[in-house]
């Protein structure tokens, strides 16, 4: 066969370039460069703390007939800290430490943290209640005299309601009641003089240090950063832990709200219950405390009386976008306080 | 002298250049219609010869190549010695006619050098033509006393009712369009040879791609149409979920479950549906008919610009029709194991194209075991019409079917004897397991051949799905979300999707552009894009009381769009070095409306907002997809590729807005293709995939989960051997190592995933190998005035331990099916043995928690294996008539 | 590549592969404290316990920090049920937990009673039922006030229709650590009960008095071992349960020994510690 030769005009000069270039710039421009985005998190709080808890058979009533109302619900949050779903060394932090009063948190949730430069993808998503003390910020609507109080007892929650009843009685244990005067209205619960009261007041500071994470929603943790965007997260502080029968992990559809025993803990019959009275009462004192309760699941064990009680309650309340869980005080995200 | 050129030139009606136009039949492109007849990309550029000979394009007044240095007499050859070029048997029902022309070199000693085809007149007539004329013998040109080499152009004229051929020769120096001397007529006797697939695979990217050819395919016997896909080297099919759901897939390294990391295309339609409910991608073949199958092509790897959405591990291509021999009216009815029959109608009328057909078949069982009857029919229509330049072919597809299934069992179960193997679980939450499937798949496409070489196709397509199927894996483990302290009822699962889908496709190639003379190459360009609706719902039903509803879990509706674009450049230098440089982009943009998103369970004060989260996504995959082939010698190539793809999410679980929720596949591919014609060909090479972002199925939560990075590294070796006229067999080898890079993306229930270094992905089995072989012969010519014959086949697939999660690791899985038919005329009797070694294996296998005892008081939680039995042993007989 | 290889030869001869996890198993032992000295239960009373049988099981272990709901996948488990005699320091082959290798950061665990989300009411498990549909009996003698009161309590742990349905009732706190890299060569798993922690804050004070008829009082005192039976401030007549080897339970009378009900304070303070309060030690490196 006759080959001709060979002439690298500068034509096909040309045509080799272009191809290699194609294929030089098809391989390396695939390459991933990853856009980045921002993360804005939310501080949102649940109905409940701002509407209060009505009576009734409902899943979300009192169902032994109290209503529930907060003045203030004061709590330490923040330390968000997110990592790259599928590299944990890729992390980011918003370190700041708010205090707040969620009754005062708009509808709309309160933005607090932004995180920027986050890249594409997937991220896992926690964050911690800690004591006041950590070096946190006052928020506006929380009155300085509060927020002195939160850091010097290093307090995690502030906690101001009130239960109401038409018909309300306070029982408190026999071995511990201090009357003052007050006569009781002839019933009795469980060897327990009642006394009528119509309206319980209950204030109390708690140190519940918790670590939240990693959250998850709907079965998918964390969220996802699309380049160029913003993402929006809440951390969403439930309200009503406190008048749970136990310790729900996760689906809180099987939970009953009963608010007898905080108005049996008020030992000196004064309309209020506050952190000293609390901690007076051991939990088998309550008759109320009985086989509708589930204690099993209790954050803090043992359980020696009713301010460890309330701690362990104020402690499964984080949770993130509303009613996505978080698994509490993990190992790997205890920043130790 | 390039006898190789001749083979390599790709037929199609694009590259005829006829000088009569009574052409008859439309020679059937040979390359997968989804990867489109193509180009006369091809035809002319191998057709190099006189290009690289340094012969200007063929021109209408033939001109001899013997440089003229001084004017002295030049005399023409004269043939001394001519053999009729045998009319091909094949295109005697076609009744075609028509002319190939020749250009013929003959050597200074009167011999005949390099033949190449100036004019084809399609595939058989040429390869008949240059047959006859390579033995022929001349009497050299001279000039002056010297005999030189000259070239010459010889047409040959095919012509009916006498099926013989009339060469006549023209010496170059004349005009081409005038005729000398004739030949005598002579009867020429009918040559019956079957003669395999001689081209040159120039559609090929890379050492995966594999043509497995009609005669392969229908080798080893097949219960159903899919089962062809079990001669595509590396790929597993299992049934495990009945006739009425699609197949489990496993291809190179990739659990692709129902069909996420295969893009199917069955003669032009795509297959894969996006985001269905129950897999994404899911691809369900049960309306083949494979008495209609002409080709399967399966591309492994994502080379070619043209595999779009869902080509992760690569592309199976399809290509319906009915070769000669099979046309016909003909009817099958069978009987076998298990009360299964089968009944089946085809025609096929012998004057009509390849592609012209229509075929049903219907299908019932009682299934063996429990729970596993079902019935299935299905309808495949398609015609081929036009003529000239633009011919165009439709297709329609539809299929139904129902079954019940057994689920899967839990292995400890078996073990103590609890449950048998083949059982279901005796609670109606397990026995009221079905699946039914609709299916409709519409398509025209105009494929036009220009006579510049240029060609280009058209099509546009319509399809609906729609699917339901009631599963219970896990036995009583779940939880209403939407009422209260309800539990237990069992957890079937109801899934319903409805997909409407529409879409356009067309591509153009260039003729081809010879900037010098020792290259050349075409561009091409195309577009594929796609519009689907799709509504979907996921319940939770209480067999025990009516299918009482107790649970709503999903209920959307999704419109997805995926545009894609391709460009695509292919260059041939020399006939050494073939280089293909293409780029692709989809966009896919999804928009889901989730009526059930945010929904809150029964903790909030449900009149605080209204439930329903609608989000939107949009997205851009590109990637370029190279390949280059060197071919040294004439039975040796070397291909090496390179591309990167993606794979496209489950739309229901994007976010609001995430914009880059591909994964991105990048693959490369090297290896050695030898091809020694019908003794063997072979293709040996090795493969290497990376994937970003890979999910796994988890059965517990009944969905994808994302796992981390992912490579694949494998090799792969495929031969194919026709040793006999009568015989034909290939074996495939692949083996996969694939890993696991990254740990997966911690969540609540586990915080630290557990991750060892090179650790392998579960479910993929490291080494597949597949065997077909078959044979067919005729026995007695004339027995009666029928020829009697017979065919027998085995196939024999055999998968390795496959690595579970949690360490267990499956049983080799071995299976050998085999089949003996006798003919007699019209008629064929033939008895087909399925799973013949009788292997007790699980079509699939999981390892998740379940609660099959809800009496018991106990709730296991821990990772339990359970499995989908494989079917045992299984025979049927069927009669065929052909009229 | 080369590595690739040899894997490939490898894999060729034996089909094999490697994951990550694999399934494993780590005996269970379960024992008490040898409990000699009397306990001191709340405000000073001594108690001696004689019988504190246990019924324990299922047992869980999971991957993540909190176990419950957010466990739905274990790592391990052990799902029978066994008495467990809590007075006794001596190990007891429980078992086998059966799971899978991994990290495990919590447990939890039921005491014979489980509750399974396919009916409302419990199961009642074989070593419950033994001890007659209880999670715990107990048995052993207080002395408050001077006055010996033998006693006996029956306590079932059960999830109820108000509580969460198909959880196992005791989970793990974060006061408590619990952290382990579990293999495939774990020797053996104990955990320990120490009864006393259940009785530690029962107070048995209610039970004794010296008392005599009072107007107003109850109709049947107790003044000390000495029944009486009142009708105001005038005795009815006494009997005394001490000669008889009873003793006098106020408001009940002479009783063989004190069955603690299900509606007092010291049954809840059993309950409570039970659940929340006196949980096994896990010790990983127990060798049998």
């Amino acid at each position: 066969m006759v080959k001709k030769k060979l002439k690298l005009t500068s034509w096909n000069g040309a045509v080799g370039a272009m191809i290699c270039l194609g294929i030089f710039v098809g391989g390396c421009g695939s390459e991933d460069v990853a856009g980045s985005g921002s993360l804005t998190v939310l501080l949102e709080s649940e109905d409940v703390i701002v509407e209060g808890i009505e009576p009734g058979d409902g899943t979300e009533n009192i169902r032994d007939g109290w209503a529930v109302g907060f003045d203030k619900y004061i709590a330490t949050i923040g330390d968000v800290d997110v990592h790259f779903s599928t590299d944990e060394s890729l992390e980011a932090k918003a370190g700041d430490v708010f205090v707040v009063d969620l009754t005062q948190v708009p509808a709309a949730g309160l933005s607090l943290w932004t995180l920027r430069g986050l890249r594409e993808g997937r991220w896992e998503f926690n964050y911690r209640t800690p004591g006041a003390r950590v070096g946190s910020t006052r928020h506006d609507s929380v009155a300085q005299a509060d927020y002195g109080e939160m850091v010097a007892n290093d307090w995690t929650y502030l906690i101001d309601g009130v239960l109401t009843k038409a018909n309300g009685q306070s029982c408190p244990p026999a071995a511990r009641v201090k009357p003052g005067g007050k006569t009781p209205n002839g019933n009795m619960s469980g060897g327990n003089a009642c006394y009528d009261a119509p309206s319980v007041r209950f204030t109390f500071g708690a140190t519940a240090a918790t670590s939240f994470g990693p959250c998850e929603i709907d079965d998918t943790p964390g969220f996802a950063i699309s380049a160029g965007g913003t993402q929006t997260v809440a951390a969403t502080i439930h309200g009503d832990h406190l008048f749970f029968n136990g310790f729900p992990e996760g689906d809180e559809g099987g939970v009953t709200r009963l608010a007898q025993w905080l108005a049996d803990c008020d030992l000196n019959l004064d309309g209020t219950v506050t952190r000293a009275e609390l901690e007076q009462i051991a939990p088998s004192q309550l008759p109320e405390l009985d086989e509708r309760y589930q204690l099993g699941g209790s954050p803090i064990t043992p359980l020696e009386n009713m301010y460890d009680y309330v701690i362990s309650q104020l402690k499964t309340q984080g949770h993130f976008q509303g009613e996505g869980e978080c698994p509490f005080d993990g190992v790997e995200h205890d920043h130790k306080d | 002298m390039d006898e190789k050129t001749t083979h390599q030139r790709e037929h199609s009606p694009l590259s005829r250049q006829r000088g009569d136009g009574a052409c008859c039949r439309r020679q059937p492109p040979k390359r997968a219609a989804g990867f489109e007849l193509c180009a006369a990309v091809c035809v002319c550029m191998l057709c190099a010869p006189s290009a690289w000979a340094q012969e200007p394009p063929a021109s209408a007044a033939g001109e001899s190549s013997a440089p003229v240095a001084e004017p002295v007499a030049v005399s023409p050859p004269r043939a001394v010695l001519s053999t009729e070029a045998a009319y091909p048997p094949e295109a005697l029902t076609a009744r075609c006619e028509t002319r190939v022309e020749l250009l013929v070199t003959v050597l200074a000693n009167g011999s005949v050098g390099e033949v190449s085809v100036a004019i084809s007149g399609g595939q058989e007539f040429d390869d008949a033509a240059v047959a006859a004329v390579r033995q022929w013998r001349f009497e050299p040109a001279q000039r002056g006393e010297r005999a030189i080499d000259s070239r010459i152009r010889v047409p040959f004229q095919f012509t009916l009712p006498r099926a013989e051929s009339v060469p006549a020769l023209a010496p170059s120096t004349e005009d081409a369009g005038s005729r000398a001397d004739q030949a005598p007529a002579d009867e020429a006797p009918l040559d019956v040879t079957v003669r395999g697939e001689r081209q040159s695979r120039t559609e090929d990217r890379s050492v995966s791609d594999f043509r497995i050819e009609r005669d392969v395919i229908v080798a080893a016997p097949r219960q159903e149409g899919a089962d062809v896909l079990r001669a595509a080297p590396g790929l597993y099919i299992g049934r495990a979920e009945g006739p009425a759901v699609a197949h489990n897939y496993m291809l190179r390294g990739f659990d692709a479950d129902h069909g996420q990391d295969i893009e199917f295309r069955v003669g032009g339609l795509p297959i894969n549906m996006p985001s269905h409910i129950h897999g994404q991608g899911y691809s369900d073949l049960g309306f083949l008919i494979g008495d209609t199958i002409r080709e399967l092509r399966v591309t492994e790897g994502v080379y070619d610009p043209r595999q779009g959405d869902f080509a992760v591990a690569g592309s199976i291509d399809l290509r319906l029709g009915v070769e000669d021999r099979d046309r016909g009216v003909r009817l099958r009815s069978g009987y076998g194991s298990w009360n299964t029959f089968r009944q089946f109608v085809m025609w096929a009328p012998r004057e009509a194209p390849e592609e012209t057909f229509g075929a049903v078949q219907y299908m019932r069982t009682d299934g063996f075991g429990e729970n596993r009857a079902g019935q299935s029919g299905s309808g495949i229509f398609q015609h081929r019409f036009g003529d000239g330049a633009l011919t165009f072919r439709a297709i329609g597809i539809l299929h139904v079917a129902r079954s019940d299934l057994a689920g899967v069992v839990r292995q400890d179960d078996v073990d103590s004897g609890r449950a048998c193997f083949t059982c279901v679980y005796p609670y109606p939450t397990a026995q009221a397991q079905n699946a039914l499937a609709n299916r409709f798949l519409a398509g025209l496409f105009a494929d036009y051949a220009g006579s510049d070489g240029a060609n280009g196709q058209a099509g546009l397509w319509l399809g609906y799905d729609n699917f339901r199927i009631q599963e219970n894996f896990t036995g009583f483990l779940q939880q209403s979300r939407v009422l209260e302290r309800v539990g237990g009822r069992g957890d079937l699962i109801e899934q319903q999707n409805r997909t409407f889908s529409l879409g356009l496709t067309g591509r153009y190639r260039t003729s081809p552009f010879r900037p010098a003379s020792w290259v050349h190459g075409t561009v091409e360009v195309g577009a594929d894009g796609r519009l689907d609706v799709i509504h979907q719902a996921q319940n939770l039903l209480d067999a025990s009381v009516r299918h009482q509803t107790w649970d709503r879990r999903v209920d959307a509706s999704i419109r997805g769009v995926d545009l894609g674009v391709w460009g695509d450049l292919d260059w041939i230098f020399t006939q050494y070095l073939r280089l293909r440089a293409g780029l692709r982009a989809d966009v896919l943009s999804y928009d889901v409306e989730d009526r059930l998103g945010n929904f809150a369970p029964l903790t909030r004060p449900q009149d605080s907002f209204i439930r329903g989260f609608r989000r939107s996504a949009l997205g851009l995959a590109w990637g370029p997809r190279t390949s280059a082939e060197a071919k040294p010698l004439e039975w040796l190539s070397i291909l090496a590729a390179y591309g990167e793809g993606y794979r496209s999410p489950q739309a229901r679980l994007l976010e609001d807005g995430e914009k880059a929720p591909f994964s991105k596949v990048r693959s490369a591919d090297f290896g050695l293709r030898f091809d020694w014609g019908d003794p063997l060909r072979l293709a040996v090479g090795g493969f290497y995939t990376h994937l970003s972002d890979d999910v796994a199925f988890d059965a517990a939560e009944g969905r994808l989960e994302r796992i981390g990075a992912t490579q694949r590294l494998g090799a792969v070796a495929h031969a194919i051997t026709r040793p006999l006229r009568w015989l034909v067999g290939s074996l495939s080898f692949t083996f996969v190592d694939a890993t696991l890079l990254e740990p997966p993306p911690p969540s609540a229930e586990e915080p630290q995933p557990p991750f060892a270094e090179g650790q392998n992905l579960p479910f993929v089995p490291p080494i597949v190998i597949r065997a077909d072989l078959g044979a067919r012969h005729t026995f007695i010519e004339r027995l009666g005035r029928q020829p009697f014959g017979g065919r027998a086949g085995l196939g024999f697939s055999f998968l390795s331990p496959r690595p579970l999660p949690y360490g267990d690791l499956a049983n080799p899985v071995a299976l050998l099916d085999a089949s003996a038919a006798l003919s007699w005329g019209p008629v064929e009797l033939a008895f087909e043995l399925f799973n013949a070694l009788n292997s007790r294996y699980a079509a699939i296998e999981y390892a998740f928690p379940s609660d099959w005892d809800p009496n018991d008081g106990i709730r296991p939680r821990t990772p339990a294996r359970h499995a989908a039995a494989g079917a045992p042993l299984s025979w049927m007989l069927s009669l065929a008539v052909t009229l | 590549m080369r590595r690739h290889a040899l894997a490939l030869i490898t894999v060729v001869a034996a089909g094999c592969a490697k994951t990550g996890q694999t399934r494993t198993s780590v005996p269970l032992f379960v024992a008490g404290t040898n409990v000699t000295e009397p306990v001191v239960a709340a405000f000073g009373v001594p108690v001696t316990i004689e019988r504190a049988d246990l019924a324990f099981g299922p047992l869980y272990l999971c991957a993540g920090a909190t176990a419950g709901d957010l466990c739905d996948t274990a790592r391990l488990e052990w799902l029978e049920t066994v008495v467990v005699d809590t007075t006794l320091d001596e190990p007891a082959r429980a078992g086998e937990l059966l799971g899978v290798t991994g990290t495990v950061r919590s447990w939890m665990y039921d005491l014979g009673i489980s509750s399974q989300l396919t009916r409302t009411q419990p199961f009642i498990l074989g070593a419950a039922s033994q001890l007659g549909a209880a999670s715990l009996v107990l048995e052993g003698r207080a002395v408050a006030d001077g006055i010996e009161v033998p006693f006996t309590a029956s306590v079932p742990i059960q999830q109820t229709d108000d509580t969460e349905l198909g959880v196992p009732v005791v989970r793990k706190s974060t006061s408590e650590s619990f952290f382990r890299d579990v293999d495939s060569d774990e020797s053996a798993l104990l955990l320990r009960f120490d009864p006393s922690a259940w009785v530690r804050g029962i107070d048995f004070r209610p039970y004794v008095s010296r008392e005599t008829c009072t107007s107003g009082g109850p109709t049947i005192a107790c003044d000390g071992g000495l029944e009486r039976t009142c009708d105001g401030e005038t005795e009815l007549s006494t009997r005394d349960c001490t000669a008889m080897g009873y003793v006098c339970i106020p408001g009940a009378g002479c009783r063989e020994r004190l069955t603690i009900d299900q509606q007092s304070e010291a049954y809840r303070s059993l309950r409570n510690a039970l659940v929340s309060g006196g949980r096994p030690s896990f010790n990983w490196d127990y060798v049998p």
